[in-house]
């Protein structure tokens, strides 16, 4: 009985040694998208114009949280199915960069050529460990080397129940600085391409990342309408049978295409380079050129260098903007195109917005939104030099392009979302040219 | 047809390696038996293997939260035991337990403590209780119910995939048929079963039916040593009415264990299992569906356990 006994133990550890390593060769998901490899992007249907946006009959139900999936765009924004078909834009491209607030990115566009985007508070300042108030501050350098925590758990002690006075103690803590490094803000001379996007077409002071937390939630927010079951970055993962805008696109016979050089989509869904719809850079600018864009373009700059994600020098970030920008507008789609330029969250950078709540988003448990964040809307059918009110979160992008296409809501958040539609002009007559761009700055990294 | 000739083949292969390793266990007493049975009813006794003490665990496992590991510290019951002259067979297994550790590998990882609860019981006729052999019926039913809550003040940095911060309920109710070899001391049975499942999925944290089907192997030697194994697969489907889409789940598991008793109080066990969820979705209005693969869920758990039993 001892031999066996023997046996048995050998065997079990055996057995131990397998099972962890099987457990460690962690296997991954598959999404089942690999049909966006094989589809062609629909001719886009002849250019219009004249399409009246008007009144909006339908804001009212959509602040009350009215609508759930499933809802038409029509019918959430009041508007006729097809005024939304001759929408000249066809092409939306997404470029989500990294964690930085609207305040920290954008703090003096009110005095840079844009007074209509609402103005810093003179008066508004966060306490740091010795109780001395501290005011945003000029930061010069545009490499900042500290990159203040910013999942659910520091957003909450940031944003402090409205009171937004909690970032520089919470960055302190999770830097190992005193934290003042939370309230740096840049000026139009270190980022004047940024801040010229900014003052040249629309942006909203009233864009709010989706939930107060991390990267993956808030990109699975544009993708899936909701956190898709994730609350902070990490190696957790939306369960891929989670239903997806790629999906509603695919569905109605429209694509999409993720580029990057570096991780896709910043990493929110593990997918990889290789992977179905996943393409090199390149490509993307290469499609601009050819006129040959997916109907919706994730693009996303190489982590902590060109996606603005500190310590990423934000100059490099702004080039890298300023390339796609002028590919775009030597591209033959450049009249078909709406460029979204914007930030997943705030990255524990501070701003003086409270958050308002969002509609609940199917499952979710979470309608806490984070910190507001830039964003812009490259296009020739952009309001130029508008300042957009409205309060909405990256839903409001998964809106357009349900929009645009005729695909239903995804969640509630997404259904009473706005489409970022008063941040466009689709009149006739207007002129489509734009002013030359400046350069992006260079020289505000330090030696 | 297809998919019924491996289901019976493994039934078969099942059924033979249970034939040999009750030849390998006691050949002694398989082979005079039909004779004997003939003439006089034997004096076959009871069957009775049983533990009743303090268990503890540790369990790695990967999957959709990453990688978790938790332990546990409580008391357990079990058993299995035969009566009415070998008529009945009846296992059960009943536990409560103080749980702790980290579910998920979520950053910034934190700990989390709660509890955890489970009852698994199950009831065979044997149909021929004076043979060594005889044919199975079962019927049974199990629950396990798990409680987590993070120990620090960071409250909401688990994934609500992981069922941090609610109750997560799993549970089955299952019947069978198969066949029961009872030996002096030793009992293996050997069983092909159908059962309706409720457990949770990534989209649906509250759970999904199953319908499922699958076979169990479980070995005993009174106190001595077990062997269990389990292999399900089975289907959910789910409608989310506002997308006008449906889901079918298809889950497949297999479990299997082996615990081996280290003098009269002491065991140990190891357990491993992997489950895999795919689903197919499908968008009825435009004949698109797409097939997906979650990240299958693996667990290893060391345990050990200590009885209080005055034997």
């Amino acid at each position: 009985m001892k031999i066996v006994r023997t046996c048995t133990a050998c065997s079990l550890a055996v057995l131990a040694a397998a099972i962890v390593a099987a457990a460690c060769a962690r296997a991954r998901a598959s999404w089942g998208l690999d049909a966006i490899d094989r589809m062609a992007t629909p001719p886009d249907p002849p250019l219009a114009c004249g399409v009246e946006l008007g009144a909006d009959p339908a804001a009212a139900m959509r602040a009350a949280c009215a609508y759930g999936p499933g809802a038409p765009a029509s019918e959430t924004l009041g508007l006729d199915p097809s005024a939304l078909a001759t929408v000249p834009v066809r092409h939306v491209i997404v470029l989500m960069k990294e964690n930085r607030s609207f305040d920290h990115l954008l703090g003096w566009l009110h005095d840079r050529g844009q007074p209509g985007v609402e103005q810093v508070p003179a008066t508004w300042a966060n306490p740091d460990g010795t109780g001395a108030a501290v005011a945003p501050f000029h930061e010069t350098s545009t490499c900042v080397p500290w990159d203040p925590g910013h999942q659910s758990a520091d957003l909450a002690a940031g944003i402090d129940g409205g009171r937004m006075d909690g970032f520089v103690l919470r960055a302190a803590f999770t830097t190992g600085t005193d934290g003042h490094v939370a309230m740096a803000a840049h000026d139009a001379p270190d980022l004047p391409f940024y801040y010229w996007l900014a003052a040249t077409f629309a942006v909203s002071d009233r864009h709010f990342a989706p939930m107060a937390s991390g990267t993956f939630p808030n990109r699975n927010f544009l993708l899936f309408g909701s956190n898709a079951g994730v609350v902070d970055t990490g190696n957790v993962y939306p369960p891929p049978n989670t239903p997806s805008l790629l999906q509603l696109l695919m569905n109605a016979g429209y694509t999409w295409g993720v580029y990057t050089d570096g991780t896709p989509l910043s990493g929110a869904l593990g997918w990889r380079q290789g992977d179905p719809g996943v393409h090199p850079m390149q490509a993307f600018l290469d499609a601009l050129d050819h006129g040959t864009l997916p109907n919706v373009a994730f693009v996303d700059g190489i982590d902590n260098v060109e996606d603005d994600h500190p310590p990423a020098d934000l100059q490099r970030g702004e080039t890298w903007v300023r390339t796609v920008y002028e590919h775009a507008l030597a591209s033959p789609q450049w009249l078909r195109l709406a460029i979204i330029w914007t930030y997943d969250e705030a990255g524990g950078f501070a701003d003086h917005v409270p958050p308002p709540p969002g509609c609940p988003a199917g499952a979710s448990e979470f309608t806490d939104r984070g910190p507001r964040v830039p964003l812009v809307v490259v296009s020739p059918w952009a309001r130029r030099g508008y300042a957009s009110h409205v309060e909405h979160d990256h839903t409001a992008i998964t809106r357009l392009a349900e929009a645009l296409f005729g695909l239903p809501a995804l969640t509630g958040r997404d259904a009473n979302s706005d489409a970022l539609l008063d941040l466009f002009d689709f009149s006739c007559g207007r002129d489509l040219t734009v002013p030359p761009a400046p350069a992006a700055g260079t020289g505000a990294c330090g030696p | 047809m297809g998919p019924r000739v491996p289901l019976l083949a493994g039934v078969r292969a099942l059924l033979a390696g249970a034939v040999v390793l009750a030849l390998a266990l006691g050949p002694g007493e398989v082979a005079p038996r039909a004779a004997a049975a003939d003439l006089e009813p034997p004096a076959l006794p009871e069957f009775s293997s049983t533990f009743g003490g303090l268990t503890s665990d540790v369990a790695l496992r990967s999957g959709q939260t990453g990688y978790g590991a938790l332990a546990e510290l409580g008391a357990r019951w079990l058993g299995t035991e035969s009566f009415r002259v070998r008529a009945w067979l009846i296992r059960w297994d009943l536990g409560a337990a103080a749980r702790g550790g980290v579910p998920g590998s979520v950053l910034p990882v934190t700990a989390s403590l709660g509890g955890r609860a489970h009852v698994d019981a199950e009831a065979g006729r044997r149909l021929e209780p004076a043979r060594p052999w005889s044919a199975l019926v079962i019927a049974g039913a199990a629950t396990d119910a798990e409680w987590l809550a993070p120990t620090s003040s960071r409250s909401a940095t688990l994934s609500d995939l992981n069922g941090t911060e609610r109750v997560s309920v799993t549970g089955r109710v299952r019947a069978g048929l198969g066949a029961s070899w009872l030996g002096p001391g030793k009992a293996l049975t050997a069983i092909a079963f159908l059962q309706e499942a409720h457990r949770p999925t990534g989209l649906s944290p509250a759970g999904l039916m199953f319908t499922e089907g699958g076979v169990g192997l479980r070995l005993e030697l009174a106190r001595a040593f077990s062997l269990r194994t389990d292999a399900t697969w089975g289907t959910a489907l789910s409608r989310q009415a506002g997308l006008g889409l449906s889901d079918r789940t298809t889950h497949v598991e297999v479990r299997g264990g082996a615990s081996v008793w280290l003098g009269r109080r002491f065991w140990i066990g190891l357990d491993g299992s992997a489950a895999r969820d795919t689903d197919r979705v499908s968008y009825p209005v435009s004949h698109t569906f797409y097939s997906t693969t979650s990240t299958p869920e693996l667990a290893v758990t060391f345990s050990a356990g200590y009885s209080l039993d005055r034997r």
